[in-house]
């Protein structure tokens, strides 16, 4: 796994306003927390941590991060947030890790080859889990699962037991039978008659309502006929503004 | 066409369309998918518009999620009606879309193919959209 280093100051600011100048500065707000340290509110260089955005594994890179007045501390990107119109990074968490201490981290899977179940039978190759979680030390982190899916059938599934792992350095997290990719025989789309698709169309139907104790007017019996003759008479009231117009 | 099985009430109040999606807004289930740059009301018929151009493209092979669903209903008075009198009748449904919503989403095409049919499904929309793919992919 890329080691990157990440400059950045100690952050004594706070709220919206101060971040939204810290943003428009080129830098990200974030904080450094975990191990056995305090949480440190920081501000980060941008330029420094867009390349972790870039690939799906960037985010497992391990992070050289040099705060001013502080030492160095190895650490991992726990969380982030993104804008969701423009993906500009807004807040970062970065976790403290130790070099010789386990973490759980998500690795991406990815798929190479293309199925013959696609190829001979006419299957609909499907990814079912793009991520898998390990445990391993910060320096045995992969970048990636590569898992070859050509041999797959219809019918065939690939599983997170039958990834190369090494039981030395990495321990899989994720329950072992849970699916990556498999290939399914393709669903022929029902063919609506016209009629029917006409008739649905012309009458656009109501949903149903969800009545509220309809459990009590059920257990009335002969009461529960009385408000009906009230709902009767609400339209005659709505008909008299009627008649005033006509006089006009 | 889209359109809730149970409501608890037939009509609704119009509501206030401001910020943006900050749920619903990442890839959840495809490689690519279309994003929703406006705020909008989408009908279950730009919805279901929108489908049929999509799944045109999947004939090849290849699976769609829609990630919106229209239920809010959308009243209307009849034409030729004065003022007052109560709220109009529920015409149709609508799903409310925020900036950054992940409108569609595709797996299974080439990157070419997946552009294409989000553009033709882009068309299909009142709003602009933009077609976005997951990090690294091509």
């Amino acid at each position: 796994m890329q080691q990157i280093v990440i400059q950045g100051k100690k952050r004594e600011d706070r709220g919206k306003n101060a971040m939204r100048r810290l943003r428009s500065a080129g830098r990200v707000p974030g904080v450094l927390y975990g191990g056995t340290g305090k949480p440190v509110p920081v501000a980060l260089e941008a330029q420094q941590l867009a390349p972790l955005f870039r690939t799906e594994s960037g985010h497992n890179a391990l992070l050289n991060v040099k705060i001013e007045g502080l030492s160095e501390e190895l650490a991992v990107l726990k969380d982030w947030q993104c804008d969701p119109l423009h993906g500009s990074l807004l807040h970062v968490d970065l976790l403290r890790v130790a070099k010789d201490v386990r973490m759980r981290v998500r690795v991406p899977v990815h798929t190479t080859g293309d199925p013959q179940g696609v190829k001979i039978q006419g299957g609909v190759f499907e990814v079912i889990s793009r991520e898998v979680e390990i445990e391993c030390l910060p320096v045995d982190i992969p970048e990636e699962f590569r898992v070859d899916v050509s041999g797959l059938m219809i019918g065939k599934q690939l599983r997170f037991s039958d990834l190369p792992l090494d039981p030395a350095k990495m321990k899989l997290v994720s329950e072992a039978r849970t699916v990556i990719a498999h290939v399914v025989a393709p669903k022929k789309e029902e063919e609506v008659a016209p009629e029917a698709a006409a008739a649905a169309a012309a009458t656009p139907a109501e949903p149903e309502l969800i009545k509220k104790g309809k459990k009590e007017e059920e257990g009335e019996g002969e009461e529960g006929a009385a408000p009906a003759p009230k709902a009767a008479e609400k339209p005659a009231k709505a008909e008299k503004p009627e008649k005033s117009e006509k006089k006009r | 066409m889209l359109m809730p099985k149970k409501v608890k009430y037939r009509k609704q109040m119009r509501g206030r369309r401001t910020g943006k999606a900050w749920r619903g807004s990442d890839l959840s289930f495809g490689d690519c998918g279309l994003k929703a740059m406006e705020a909008a009301w989408i009908t279950n018929r730009q919805i279901e518009a929108a489908r049929v151009a999509l799944s045109r493209f999947l004939k090849r092979g290849g699976k769609m999620w829609i990630r919106i669903f229209p239920d809010k209903p959308f009243t209307k008075k009849p034409a030729e009606t004065r003022m007052g009198k109560g709220k109009g009748l529920p015409e149709y449904w609508v799903a409310v879309v925020l900036p950054g919503r992940i409108l569609f989403e595709l797996e299974g095409l080439d990157a070419a193919t997946s552009k294409e049919a989000c553009d033709v499904a882009a068309h299909k929309l009142p709003i602009r959209t933009k077609y976005v793919t997951r990090p690294g992919a091509a």
